[in-house]
């Protein structure tokens, strides 16, 4: 289907629903802003002749056929959550300025009203070690938005979890000296999107492997119910370990295979419609089914690239049968 | 990277923001067609008031002889009528003068509530910004830029008589002395610039107040004056060339009252009112205002009595000038076409016709065209299931429903009123009785049309040349922003941008612009001061009720029930609902005019309707017909209750004054008091 010939189903729509019951004109409108304002951020199909989202939104309509199916597929939108570059750059600020101060003066005790708490902040913060959970947080950026100087060493658990060797991470990482005493004795943990929170928690598990002389936070830009519950389990069992998200999604971004007690009253329909139309959507080597990775059902889409615990229906390209939203990039064979 | 955006009316205030080259190529010099207007340009003060965007700013810029020294330059036909074409102009814009400045220090020496002495200080910073601008005017006139328009007027430019003014000007004794020792022209805009910084450095925290100030304050108006009077003696400006300042944004006056004074006393606008007061004739004054600046009529500011309307100052209302009469044809609908025919050039567009309205939108679309092309679904869904008629008249009416629904519609309406008075039977209904009713029919038309589309479960439309014109509601920027709103959704619909005219965009297209353009005004009642949100949600109220009210009534017995009416002594008996439904009408929230009620009892009346631009947002028409819903002050009170407005209710004063008005009829029936 073309741009045009969505909009004028678009237009259709909108002028058949006379009291406003399905939303549709005010979806279209919000969808017309973000689309201006947002949506032209999404990395993944910004170069290759992906086509612009106006362009790509009819596509993804027309691998429906049936009126009321597309309808539906259009208004599950409303329930988008999309994270521009913006977002990401207010979230970096935030998580250093509110979450890491925060953390630090409540580890090294802190009064903001004595005379010298700048200064002792400056010293914890020099006693600090930035890191990076995986590489998708953009350490380096984060660093940028911050004005955070001489930070050379930048630390990733990604890829370093297998064969980690404590005593070399304390010398390297922690700049350990000959007497045995760690110089950044704070570790921040940073990570940009977290699902399941199953790649941060062996790296959060490693990191208070160190003991209680080492202070760690856990500080997600953004984390789904998941992996918050996770760290959350985590922070309450271990002393040294704090978890401090930036935004924590709150369930109504998620759709769950079964139904939820006080679930949002249009997930029944929108559940049915995924359910009916994965035929199209499934296959390859990560096939999760309608709800995605751990059946996790997010509507989450973040600038750099789509989750694949978002919903398939909105990520994933199948030759000849589906053509996505958000065309997502995966590290592993599709 | 961001779309592209190709929109020709994404600026709706070009206006106020563009050189004069380009002024002079997308001002519209309609409304000077109107004799009031011209005004504006003839000795006398005048208040050119009217809603946001009415183009008062636009109008106010024809002074300008910058402006003016572009249209003998160019190719552009000078706009003003010959007897309107010699002055000479200063002016002053509040926003950006620095003016609202006053109010953001106190003054030092000056006690906090001492409000008369603030007012005095903000009419010498005026005195000296409007004498510092006419300074530069004079430059400009006096230039090779603007000799020719200085011809045109007639004034002298000898470069000599420029020292001979400063001299006569510093001289005056209105000064008090400020301008002691200034022999030239030059030294004189110097003097007056340096008093101006002044004022601004101390106003911005970067200098103490200036002490000499204190006892060199000049009166309201007074230096700007004699600064005409010595024009005329040094004989730079003929007698009869009469010297026009202009004072615009005059309402931002009221932000700047309510910072310095409790209850917002207007201490800086009765300063611009004695300006206008001083009955004067050597300086005409322009004041350009928004309704709601003038507090319900000029008459509220005159705290010594400076200032009566029609005496010193002619009013020249925008919006009741746009306002058809039976009398005549309004401007609005041609004022539309110039403006949209120029926008369109100046984005490039060729082949642009003189009704460019119609060209881009199309003729008027007739009810009979808008069913005809919406209406999809099932046209059995039309007539009511329900109703004093038996199947057979049902089925002949669904008969004419197939084939034309907005005669079926109006066939119920007609069965509904006439069915205890006769027999009706099906073959009656066949023959169209109602049909030959011309104005029955007229004046329902809009009902049906609302019915119609709601019974079959489809938003209304609005397209064409004349719902677009309509809906504007004599508001150019209204009509801008339906504009905007379409070609945005007309951009959208395409691949590319359209290269060459469009014409008669696609009614679709039109109807969902239109409809984003209303529901954006709907909100935008929010953003206004002095309550806006009470009146968005007092509006909300309002148009639920009259579309309930509509659809509701299958007799189609009350079809001008978009708008309601109130007895003139009911609404004056309750002040804050009067200064509350007044406040409405000058944001251009609602529309009010004088009423004639069917009923004599009810006495002189006003009436009230949605601003049109809101009637898509609530599915109403626009249309004003027949009598309006006959409210009660109650009812009235309780719509802003039930809207949150904050009401004392219905006061016990008003209650007692009503009950003994009532008293006095029954009394006076009851006597018979014949004459003796």
């Amino acid at each position: 289907m073309t741009r045009a010939e969505f909009r004028t189903i678009l237009q259709r729509w909108c002028l058949e629903d006379a009291r406003d019951a399905d939303g549709i004109e005010d979806l279209k409108r919000d969808l017309e802003f973000l689309e201006r304002e947002l949506f032209h951020e999404y990395s993944v199909t910004a170069y290759g002749g992906h086509a612009n989202f106006g362009a790509r939104l009819a596509y993804w309509i027309g691998n429906l056929n049936n009126d009321a199916d597309r309808k539906e597929l259009y208004r599950v939108l409303a329930h988008l959550f999309f994270i521009g570059r913006g977002e990401q750059e207010a979230a970096y600020r935030t998580a250093y300025s509110k979450h890491v101060m925060q953390w630090l003066m409540r580890v090294a005790n802190i009064d903001p009203f004595q005379n010298n708490a700048s200064q002792m902040l400056a010293q914890e913060l020099a006693a600090t070690r930035f890191t990076e959970v995986t590489d998708s947080f953009g350490i380096r950026a984060f660093c940028t938005a911050n004005q955070i100087q001489t930070e050379a060493l930048r630390y990733k658990w990604e890829g370093n979890t297998e064969n980690w060797d404590p005593a070399a991470f304390r010398r390297s990482v922690l700049d350990e000296d000959a007497n045995g005493n760690v110089v950044r004795k704070n570790l921040v943990l940073l990570e940009d999107f977290v699902g399941s929170g199953s790649q941060m928690l062996d790296a959060v598990d490693l990191a208070v492997s160190l003991g209680p002389e080492v202070n760690v936070l856990l500080c997600p830009l953004f984390i789904c119910p998941e992996g918050a519950d996770e760290a959350r389990n985590r922070s309450n069992a271990i002393n040294h370990f704090d978890y401090s998200p930036v935004l924590e999604f709150d369930q109504r971004f998620f759709i769950s295979p079964a139904p939820l007690a006080d679930e949002n009253p249009e997930f029944a329909r929108i559940r049915r419609l995924l359910q009916k139309i994965h035929p199209l959507i499934q296959g390859g080597p990560q096939e999760y089914g309608p709800f995605g990775y751990r059946q996790t059902g997010g509507f989450v889409v973040p600038y750099a690239n789509c989750p694949d615990n978002t919903v398939p229906a909105i990520h994933k390209r199948m030759e000849d049968s589906w053509r996505p939203l958000f065309l997502r990039n995966s590290r592993l064979p599709v | 990277m961001k779309q592209n955006s190709l929109n020709p009316f994404n600026s709706l205030y070009r206006t106020e923001s563009i050189s004069t080259s380009e002024f002079v190529s997308l001002f519209s010099p309609v409304l000077l067609k109107e004799s009031l207007v011209q005004r504006l340009f003839e000795p006398g003060n005048v208040i050119l008031c009217g809603l946001q965007g009415s183009g008062k700013s636009a109008l106010l810029n024809l002074l300008e002889p910058q402006v003016l020294v572009e249209y003998l330059n160019s190719s552009h036909t000078w706009p003003l009528p010959a007897h309107c074409s010699r002055f000479v102009a200063a002016s002053i814009t509040l926003r950006s003068s620095g003016a609202l400045l006053f109010g953001q220090r106190a003054i030092e020496g000056v006690p906090d509530d001492n409000e008369r002495v603030i007012g005095l200080y903000f009419a010498d910073f005026l005195n000296y910004w409007i004498v510092s601008d006419l300074i530069e005017k004079l430059q400009l006139l006096f230039s090779e830029d603007g000799k020719l328009l200085a011809s045109k007027i007639g004034l002298d430019t000898r470069p000599k008589l420029l020292d001979e003014f400063a001299l006569n000007l510093s001289s005056d004794a209105c000064w008090l002395g400020a301008l002691e020792g200034v022999g030239t022209f030059e030294q004189l805009k110097n003097a007056v610039e340096i008093r101006i910084r002044k004022y601004e450095n101390f106003l911005n925290y970067n200098s103490d107040f200036p002490e000499e100030f204190s006892r060199t304050k000049t009166g309201a108006g007074e230096p700007i004056a004699v600064a005409a009077d010595c024009l005329r003696n040094v004989g730079i400006l003929p007698d009869d060339v009469p010297v026009l300042v202009t004072i615009d944004q005059f309402e931002d006056l009221m932000d700047l009252e309510r910072d310095i004074s409790d209850n917002g006393r207007p201490i800086f606008r009765r300063v611009i009112w004695k300006m206008l007061g001083n009955r004067d004739d050597r300086v005409s004054y322009r004041v350009g205002a928004r309704l709601y600046s003038l507090d319900k009529g000029i008459h509220s500011l005159r705290g010594s009595a400076t200032v009566e309307e029609m005496r010193e100052v002619n009013v020249v209302n925008l919006d009741d000038l746009l306002q058809a009469r039976e009398s005549r044809v309004s401007l609005f609908p041609e004022f539309c076409d110039d403006v949209l025919r120029r926008r369109l050039l100046e984005a490039g567009y060729g082949g642009v016709a003189k009704k460019a309205v119609r060209q881009l939108f199309g003729p008027r679309a007739t009810p009979e065209k808008k069913v005809e092309e919406f209406i999809t679904k099932s046209r059995a869904n039309v007539v009511s299931r329900t109703g004093p008629f038996d199947h057979t008249i049902r089925e002949a009416l669904v008969g004419i429903a197939e084939r034309d629904p907005i005669s079926a519609k109006l066939g119920e309406a007609w069965v509904r009123q006439n069915s205890k008075k006769q027999a009706i039977s099906a073959t009656d209904i066949v023959r169209e009785p109602w049909s030959s009713r011309q104005w029955w029919k007229k004046e329902r038309k809009q009902q049906a049309l609302l019915q119609v589309f709601s019974a079959c479960g489809q938003k209304s439309v609005w397209y064409g040349s004349g719902d677009i014109v309509n809906l504007a509601g004599r508001n150019i920027l209204t009509f801008l922003s339906m504009c905007q709103f379409v070609w945005a959704e007309l951009l959208r619909s395409m691949d590319e941008g359209p290269i060459d005219l469009p014409k008669d965009i696609d009614p679709v297209i039109q109807t969902l612009g239109i409809n984003s353009a209303s529901d954006y005004w709907f909100r935008k009642i929010k953003a206004e001061p002095k309550g806006g949100d009470d009146r968005n949600r007092f509006v909300n109220e309002l148009g639920n009720f009259f579309r309930e009210k509509l659809l509701r009534d299958r007799n189609m017995s009350y079809p001008g029930n978009n708008g309601f009416s109130l007895p003139l002594r009911d609404v004056e008996d309750e002040s804050v609902i009067d200064d509350f439904l007044s406040d409405c009408v000058a944001f251009g929230v609602l529309e009010s005019r004088p009423h004639t009620p069917k009923s004599r009892s009810r006495g002189q009346s006003e009436k009230w309707y949605l601003s049109p631009i809101l009637s898509p947002h609530f599915q109403i028409p626009a249309a004003h017909i027949k009598e309006p819903y006959y409210a009660t002050i109650q009812e009235v009170a309780a719509w802003m209750k039930n809207s949150g407005v904050v009401t004392v209710g219905i006061s016990s004063d008003a209650r007692a004054i009503r009950r003994s008005r009532q008293e006095e009829r029954d009394t006076s029936q009851l006597q018979f008091p014949f004459d003796e």
